[in-house]
């Protein structure tokens, strides 16, 4: 008896009936499609949401691996909190709703805890994936029908719920000693930044993803490389905050960072490469892509540089996933002109 | 001045040294499209003759969708070659026999004659055109029309009525080679031995489309018989094209905007604005009408895919059931589809002992039906696995690629990654357009959203990471819209240059 008879006996025994989509989803995770293409195109291509997934998860390895490293087994428990706690809410819809388990979740789940602060709680961890997923995805239907990307409404909520855990206390890689300082506040404060080296490497405090940056760089790469992500979204966000900053350092050099510093510093580059491009919140249009950048771009050196947060990234991205309907309507009008009648 | 993209040749501008120009430079192609790279089963450049089969299934529609009336009654004796069925309308289409023999039966299908079966007795003759030999190639224009209606060359304008428009009304021909497709019949055993009758084939269309420019289009596969062709074709008034083998460039949609520089009537055939685009089999029976006096009986069919012991051409007479061709070189394991001529939007054939292959076939592939993936096939490098997202190693290696029916994941709710929209060779949204047809919107926006743009070449289902059936719900929007009246004026072409229509026919 093979995997895929097993599977769909333990699917016909009534009392685990209800549990049929978790048998179903583990099949096609272990064996694949069962279904051949109906007529023409005969043939289809081997890209599949799984593999989609699969490989944003491998492009998150560096960060995740550096964060391990820096922040030791405490980093470990908090993605495995994140899926366990996030994983019980996405069983339970696919439940309720008879469909099969999302693979969106296995990113949504480990992007989570890496863009909290190395200090977080467990409970907060669980609290805010749970948040996440149910009012970031599930209550609009599911993924693909979500506005906001999960992670991101996850991190906002215990941002609001627990300010004291989640932007007053951080602590730098391989250190003790809590401090309220990244380089960003530093740069508010008017203090000495540390050298591009270590922010490059990412041993300075910060979330727990963003700070190995040529790790978050190549991962970006490789994800723009493999076609997964778009290139256009990533590009004028990061062209933006490097022509603005160096425009904004050049006019008021003590309120706005120079570009390297803007780069290299806070969830920026994470965010530019992993959130801002999640294909499902972010502009469909290759327009919009450019426009969402832009506009993400100004609002993440507004909010760093004129308002009482030191970082802007979360907020942006949310911001822009709220406009990204009305960009791609915009677009849209353009391209496509209403008939004259 | 218009844009370069509409920009319209001058076909008797060209020199000898543009000739030279355009089969070095670089190729042409359309934004949008995808290269089917490297899968397993390529058709060899070998040609089995499979001389007469014991019968032959004879369609009573032409390939222009011409219903014919059958001539013949039950039990009459035929010959290779005469005519056995006619058009009862304004085209003057007929059917020839393509083997000798006696008719076997008048086959019904929904209550009306569906085609003629016809026994062998396997004699390889055919009876030859009247009027045709060598010396009708330069004779005169009626001459060789004449000839070419009564050879049972399908969609050839001439005065006698044999097409949608008339002679008078081409304005362009098209000499299509270009392979784009995941398997294609190999045009170098096509057109390769035979440049000199190509080129005699163009000399004949030449003469009775006088007024009429010629293009040759072959994508970069097959860059060196450009070359060779144009040193042998005659002078002047041809253009050579050297075009990417970018999916679906082979469709006349897409020539004509790439080749010509000119919109595609849209809802209609390029033949309604007076372009005839042939494919090298069809000019090669041109030419062996006119000047062998040989009908059109017989057709060069790829074998292709993995489902066959050997990957042959074979020249089979017209009407031969698909079983007698592919059934002693199936492989014996495994359970195969069969598809005619592409696997993107070609028929499955389902009953391969009552399918005959046809006019237009040039293809039958057998591709293995995979009802079971392996372990983790997710994962896992994918040194065999096609696809457009670079996340397989088959990419960057020179390995086959293997091609089978499994859908290679579960459909999925859309996540906007945008695939379709780059591949889209009519630059439209299928993403944005599925969503409004599953919701059954049906009104102006999906027609703003160009809808009927599209040409229904199912690349966007073949890519899509959710594999979600694309393009049978933009058929479904299409047919919709079609049922509430709409009909597509191409705004490109004004309905005043379309030929060989009537304005009350419904496009689409």
């Amino acid at each position: 008896m093979n995997g895929t008879t097993l599977f769909k006996r333990l699917g016909a025994v009534k009392s685990v009936r209800r549990f049929a989509v978790i048998f179903n989803t583990l099949n096609g995770i272990l064996f694949g499609a069962r279904t051949i293409t109906a007529g023409a195109p005969h043939i289809l291509d081997h890209i599949e949401i799984k593999r989609y997934m699969a490989l944003v998860i491998i492009a998150l390895l560096p960060s995740t691996v550096a964060a391990i490293v820096y922040f030791g087994w405490y980093a470990l428990a908090m993605i495995i909190t994140s899926y366990v706690c996030g994983g019980i809410v996405e069983v339970a819809f696919a439940l309720v709703r008879k469909k099969d388990i999302e693979e969106g979740f296995l990113v949504t789940g480990l992007i989570f805890p890496l863009v909290l602060p190395p200090t977080t709680p467990l409970w907060v961890v669980a609290v805010g994936v749970a948040f996440g997923v149910f009012f970031g995805k599930e209550v609009f239907g599911g993924t693909g029908k979500n506005i906001f990307n999960p992670a991101l409404v996850g991190r906002l909520f215990v941002t609001i719920a627990f300010p004291e855990m989640l932007s007053a206390s951080w602590r730098a890689p391989f250190t003790d000693a809590i401090t309220s300082a990244t380089p960003l506040n530093l740069f508010r404060a008017g203090l000495p930044m540390p050298p591009i080296r270590d922010l490059l490497f990412g041993l300075t405090p910060g979330s727990m993803g963003e700070l190995f940056r040529i790790g978050v760089i190549a991962g970006g790469l490789f994800l723009l490389l493999t076609r997964v992500s778009n290139w256009r979204l990533p590009l004028a966000y990061l062209a933006t905050v490097a022509a603005f900053s160096a425009l904004g350092n050049a006019f008021a050099p003590g309120k706005i960072a120079p570009p390297q510093i803007q780069l290299l510093t806070g969830g920026l580059l994470f965010g530019a490469f992993f959130m801002a491009t999640d294909p499902v919140t972010s502009p469909m249009t290759a327009a919009g892509k450019f426009i969402g950048g832009v506009m993400l771009g100004i609002v993440t050196l507004l909010i760093r540089s004129l308002s009482g947060y030191s970082e802007g990234v979360m907020f942006s991205i949310i911001l822009m996933n709220t406009f990204a309907p009305l960009i791609d309507h915009i677009v849209l009008s353009v391209k496509y002109k209403p008939a004259k009648r | 001045m218009p844009p370069w993209f509409l920009r319209r040749e001058n076909p008797a501008s060209r020199t000898a040294h543009d000739k030279e120009a355009a089969t070095s430079a670089r190729a042409r192609t359309f934004a949008g499209g995808y290269v089917f790279r490297n899968f397993i089963g390529q058709p060899l450049s070998e040609l089995v003759d499979l001389g007469v089969p014991h019968h032959v299934i004879l369609s009573l529609t032409d390939p222009q969708g011409v219903s014919l009336h059958s001539t013949v009654q039950k039990g009459a004796p035929v010959k290779a070659g005469q005519v056995i069925a006619r058009a009862p309308g304004n085209i003057a289409a007929i059917l020839l026999s393509s083997v000798s023999g006696s008719v076997d039966d008048i086959r019904m299908a929904d209550g009306k004659p569906d085609a003629i079966i016809i026994r062998a007795n396997g004699s390889p003759g055919w009876t030859q055109i009247e009027m045709a030999g060598p010396e009708a190639a330069s004779g005169p224009p009626e001459t060789i029309e004449r000839i070419i209606s009564q050879s049972g060359i399908s969609a050839i304008p001439t005065r006698f009525d044999t097409a949608a428009i008339a002679a008078t009304d081409v304005e362009s021909v098209i000499i299509n080679g270009v392979s784009a497709d995941v398997y294609s019949p190999s045009i170098p055993l096509i057109a390769g031995l035979r440049l000199a009758d190509l080129a005699s084939a163009i000399h004949i269309l030449r003469r009775i489309y006088p007024t009429a420019g010629f293009s040759v289009a072959f994508d970069t596969r097959s860059r060196s018989l450009l070359r060779e062709l144009s040193t042998a074709a005659p002078q002047g008034g041809i253009t050579f094209h050297l075009l990417k083998p970018k999916f679906p460039q082979q469709r006349e949609e897409m020539l004509l905007p790439v080749v010509l520089g000119r919109p595609f009537p849209r809802g209609y055939r390029a033949i309604n604005c007076g372009v005839l685009v042939l494919d090298i089999q069809t000019v090669l029976a041109v030419h062996d009408a006119v000047v062998l006096g040989k009908p059109a009986i017989d057709r060069i069919v790829a074998l292709s895919g993995p489902g066959f012991t050997r990957n042959t051409h074979v020249r089979a007479r017209v009407g031969t059931v698909v079983s007698d061709i592919v059934a002693p070189r199936l492989r014996s394991m495994g359970r195969f589809r069969l598809v005619e001529n592409s696997l993107l939007t070609g028929r499955k054939i389902a009953h391969p002992a009552s399918t005959p292959i046809g006019q237009e076939t040039d293809n039958l592939i057998a591709v293995p039906e995979k009802e079971k993936e392996g372990f983790l096939p997710f994962a896992g490098p994918g040194f065999r696995k096609d696809s457009y997202s670079l996340t397989f190693a088959s990419r960057f290696l020179p390995l086959g690629k293997e091609a089978d029916t499994n859908l290679h994941g579960e459909e999925r709710p859309c996540i906007s990654c945008g695939f379709c929209e780059s591949v889209c060779p009519v630059r439209i949204l299928p993403s944005l357009l599925h969503r409004y047809v599953k919701r059954a919107i049906i009104d102006e926006t999906i027609l703003r959203y160009r809808i009927t743009r599209c040409i229904d070449c199912n690349l966007c289902t073949y890519v899509c990471t959710s594999k979600i059936d694309l393009a049978s719900l933009i058929r479904q929007g299409k047919a919709r819209i079609a049922a509430e009246g709409y009909r597509e004026v191409s705004l490109d072409v004004p309905p005043e240059r379309l030929k060989g229509i009537s304005l009350k026919e419904p496009a689409l």
